[in-house]
């Protein structure tokens, strides 16, 4: 993911506390030892976006096209693991499509 | 022979027929056998495909045809997962005693994963004490309750389930499922632990990739199945928007083109918000630009905003990777336009903006330090450093900005700018031992030793273990104590010195310390003294020419000769040296380079002939690697020269000596290369090239342009007139060219009229620049020709 709102769960006014929150709150939720893939992408996130200064060079010089997984959650968010409908998983133990 | 021959080899349906065909001749057991055979292989080969409609159709076919063949438990499996559940159960009863206990166990997992699905018809055939019924019930209700957000309940119904029931693979997906949200690392595990030919190895599989971060799941759900997807999709709870745009993701490709994502935000304008399309969308109209601003359905029918199309603009500037000078401009107008209405108030995000871009500039662009290539290049450099400064202004508080200015104009010996600007920093940020350390720093390049003592002592307050702030405080004590040495004031040098020796830290510190204290007996207080502590201090440095640098470095800074100093020492010039001894004097030598020591002119060719005798010694190739490129930096190219060409003894042809050699031997002045020099350089440029040393190649590349670039009045020989100089610097070498043609073209009779014509230039003489032939006869006519033209 490239946009570090997004990553962060943030809107692109928020401030240095809102973003500080958002990225205690994200190492909380998947501490380096768990998703080490995932706290690298929130901590280079929060590297970016940070400050006013960095956000305000973030919005001035960052010109990576949004990528997919950016449309997706921007559009529509995933939820984080979700209880899904027993149908489903009794398809899958079918084994039917 | 080839109906076994296309059996052996996996080709499934070709052996079908032609066993097919053999036993329209004949029905011989062996063919039938073969049939059989082919027909299992071609079976599942689809069912491996999930094709079992098909695979099923083949089992049937094997089981008319093939009366005798053994009932294979895969025909089951395939029965019962395309609903034929009681031929399935018929022929499960029929084999059951002769399978193995792990093909029961699967088929009974099955039945016990359909029954879990609620599978039609199921039930009526098994019997009412048969464990996928008995079990089926707490099964089935654990997933309820896990969907339900129920863990506890699921827990609880799956502990009624013992471990060697059908359903023990079922258990582990569950209680992985129940883990997932608070620990998807266990849960991972555990999953891993279900085999790929479970019954319930689908829902492992799908739960999975659910747990996958981000973009690793994308990536697995890309390849997943429809049925995996969806479950996988519900589990990370995407919605049917989601789902309909990652499809419509998957059909613009891996790297769709600009065009095509800025199509799909316009679609999606709406959930995406329209403050984050624009933003995002500017970027996708960089290619193009300005021809996508006109019709990128991202902007409003208007056009872009002033604002958005000088952005873009700097944007695609820099993405073409154009030349310094667009750079500069492109962004310059992004700055004027942050500078509409009114200059902004410092602080203020516009004023951040713009302080942003001018570092931008400096930093990133390097534009700071950037040298023209030709005369009449704008002067970029001081427009960034203008823009650096007035950053200041916009965004105060911006400390590396002020560091790196202050160091900026000390680098280039302005010392005053850089102490305008330190002040300034020092009042805004007094503590800071960054600070502290590049005013200690510019103290030390301004010669203020007493201010250098100063910032040393706040900085080692700050941070004790500053071994840098350490250094230059005894290098400021040793400066001072050597003033007062010239000032003949031994009481104040005595002093300074134990001030210096506070901070005093190892072996190299004391030498420091007491090569000054040795002057200060040879020059104030007892000559024979200090005479007798200078030579123990040199026989501690191994009595060599490191030893004999060191000390001579020492009578420099007192003003002192260096063949002065050694002759009172008694010390006389080491013939050839030790290799260890070279090595240390290289490795003082580089150690004064590094620090700007100023060397005396007689210093260094004082020790020339030592060095050039001592380029026999046995060296590796980096030791000549490293030596000649500290003697490149103290322009000791003579002695250069010897150590390039002896390491091309070593290793000929090794491009960076040849580069050494070619360097030393012709210095700055390129006019008397020889085309044998020339044609070496270029081969020493490809094998370094070849071989991957980029930075040498580069380093000879440059070197070679400078080679063939028109000379300027500076190259010219020192005998030519001074009216081809002015020419030369005047109109360049082309300059000269045209005024040599028109001399010698007939009917050039006005010539004499113009102004610009050099009188001197003899008429009609065939010119024909070139580098000078390396020997024969050819060389000496060209430099014939060339005295005449030039005389």
């Amino acid at each position: 993911m490239s946009d570090p709102y997004l990553m962060l769960g943030v809107a692109s006014d928020a401030d240095d506390a809102a973003i500080h929150a958002a990225w205690l709150a994200a190492v909380k939720a998947c501490p380096p030892e768990r998703d080490a893939h995932r706290f690298e992408q929130v901590r280079t996130a929060f590297d970016t976006i940070r400050t006013r200064k960095q956000r305000l060079a973030y919005e001035l010089f960052d010109t990576r096209p949004p990528c997919g997984e950016d449309i997706l959650d921007r559009a529509a968010p995933e939820q984080r693991l979700q209880r899904p409908d027993p149908a489903l998983i009794k398809a899958l133990l079918r084994g039917a499509d | 022979m080839l109906a076994h021959k296309t059996l052996e080899t996996g080709h499934f349906r070709d052996a079908v027929n032609h066993f097919k065909a053999l036993l329209k001749i004949e029905n011989k057991a062996e063919w039938q056998q073969g049939l059989s055979a082919a027909y299992q292989g071609r079976a599942r080969e689809l069912q491996t495909k999930g094709m079992l409609k098909e695979a099923l159709a083949i089992w049937q076919n094997r089981a008319q045809f093939c009366p005798d063949a053994a009932p294979d438990p895969e025909h089951i499996f395939v029965l019962l997962h395309t609903g034929k559940i009681a031929e399935a159960l018929q022929r499960f009863r029929t084999i059951e005693s002769s399978l193995d206990s792990q093909t029961t166990a699967r088929l009974r997992g099955t039945l016990a994963a359909l029954h879990l699905a609620g599978t039609e018809g199921l039930d009526q055939w098994l019997t009412d004490d048969d464990a996928v019924i008995v079990h089926g019930a707490a099964a089935r209700n654990a997933l309820h309750a896990w969907c339900r957000g129920n863990d506890d309940e699921a827990a609880a119904l799956l502990a009624n389930i013992p471990f060697r029931s059908p359903y023990r693979d079922w258990v582990q997906v569950l209680k992985a499922l129940m883990k997932a949200a608070t620990d998807p690392a266990t849960a991972a595990s555990q999953l891993q632990r279900i085999a790929d030919n479970s019954p319930f190895a689908a829902v492992a599989r799908a739960v999975t990739l659910a747990l996958l971060p981000g973009s690793e799941f994308l990536t697995g759900f890309e390849q997943a199945d429809d049925s995996t997807r969806r479950a996988a999709a519900a589990l990370r709870g995407w919605s049917d928007t989601r789902l309909k745009l990652w499809h419509e993701l998957q059909r613009a490709g891996k790297n769709p083109k600009a065009k095509q994502l800025a199509y799909l935000l316009n679609r999606y304008r709406q959930p995406l918000g329209e403050d984050w399309v624009q933003q995002h969308g500017l970027c996708l109209l960089i290619d193009g630009f300005p021809r996508s601003l006109k019709r990128s359905p991202l902007l409003a029918e208007q056009g872009p905003t002033p604002f958005q199309y000088v952005l873009v603009r700097a944007w695609h500037v820099e993405a073409k990777h154009d030349g310094p000078e667009d750079i500069f401009h492109a962004w310059q107008a992004v700055i004027e336009h942050l500078q509409r209405p009114a200059d902004p108030a410092p602080g203020s995000d516009n004023a951040v903006r713009i302080a942003l871009i001018q570092r931008r500039l400096a930093n990133t662009w390097n534009l700071l330090t950037y040298r023209p290539y030709h005369w009449d290049e704008e002067p970029l450099a001081e427009w960034v450093e203008q823009g650096l400064e007035r950053s200041l202004h916009y965004d105060p508080d911006d400390q590396p900005t002020h560091l790196q200015l202050i160091k900026h104009y000390r680098d280039n010996d302005r010392l005053k700018d850089a102490r305008r600007v330190l002040d300034l920093t020092l009042a805004r940020w007094p503590n800071a031992v960054a600070v502290l350390s590049e005013a200690l720093e510019t103290a030390v390049a301004s010669n203020a030793h007493k201010k250098a003592a100063g910032f040393a002592r706040h900085v080692l307050d700050l941070d004790p273990i500053n071994s840098r702030a350490r250094d230059s405080l005894l290098d400021a004590h040793l400066a001072h104590a050597r003033k007062q040495i010239g000032k003949q004031r031994a009481d104040l040098t005595e002093k300074e010195l134990q001030l210096a020796a506070e901070w005093v830290r190892g072996e190299p510190a004391e030498i420091k310390l007491e090569l000054v204290r040795g002057f200060l007996l040879l020059t104030i207080t007892d000559r024979n003294a200090g005479i007798a502590s200078l030579r123990t201090l040199v026989s501690r440095l191994g009595s060599g020419i490191a030893a004999q640098l060191a000390l001579t470095l020492e009578a420099a800074r007192h003003q002192q000769d260096p063949h002065y100093i050694l002759k009172q020492l008694g010390l006389k010039q080491i013939k050839t040296p030790e290799k260890t001894d070279l090595l240390a004097f290289f490795s003082k030598l580089r150690e004064v380079l590094d620090a700007n020591i100023d060397m005396p002119p007689p210093l260094l060719p004082y020790f020339s002939a030592t060095l050039q005798r001592a380029a026999i010694l046995k060296l590796s190739a980096l030791e000549f690697e490293v030596i000649c490129e500290t003697l490149r930096r103290c322009q000791l190219d003579s002695v250069r020269e010897a150590y390039a060409r002896a390491a091309l003894q070593l290793a000929p042809g090794q491009p960076v000596f040849e580069l050494h050699a070619f360097e030393a031997r012709h210095g700055d002045m390129y006019w008397d290369v020889t085309d044998a020099e020339f044609d070496r350089l270029e081969a020493a440029e490809e094998k370094a090239s070849t071989t991957g040393d980029n930075r040498t190649a580069q380093r000879i590349r440059h070197t070679l342009s400078l080679c063939a670039a028109p000379p300027s009045a500076f190259d010219l020989p020192p005998d030519i007139p001074e009216e081809v100089r002015d020419l030369v610097d005047q109109k360049g070498i082309e300059g000269l060219m045209e005024a040599l043609i028109e001399r010698i073209t007939p009917g050039a009779n006005e010539f004499d009229d113009d102004i610009d014509s050099p009188p001197f230039l003899p008429r009609r003489k065939p010119v024909k620049p070139q580098r000078k032939k390396s020997g024969g006869d050819d060389a000496t006519d060209t430099d014939s020709d060339q005295l005449d033209f030039f005389e």
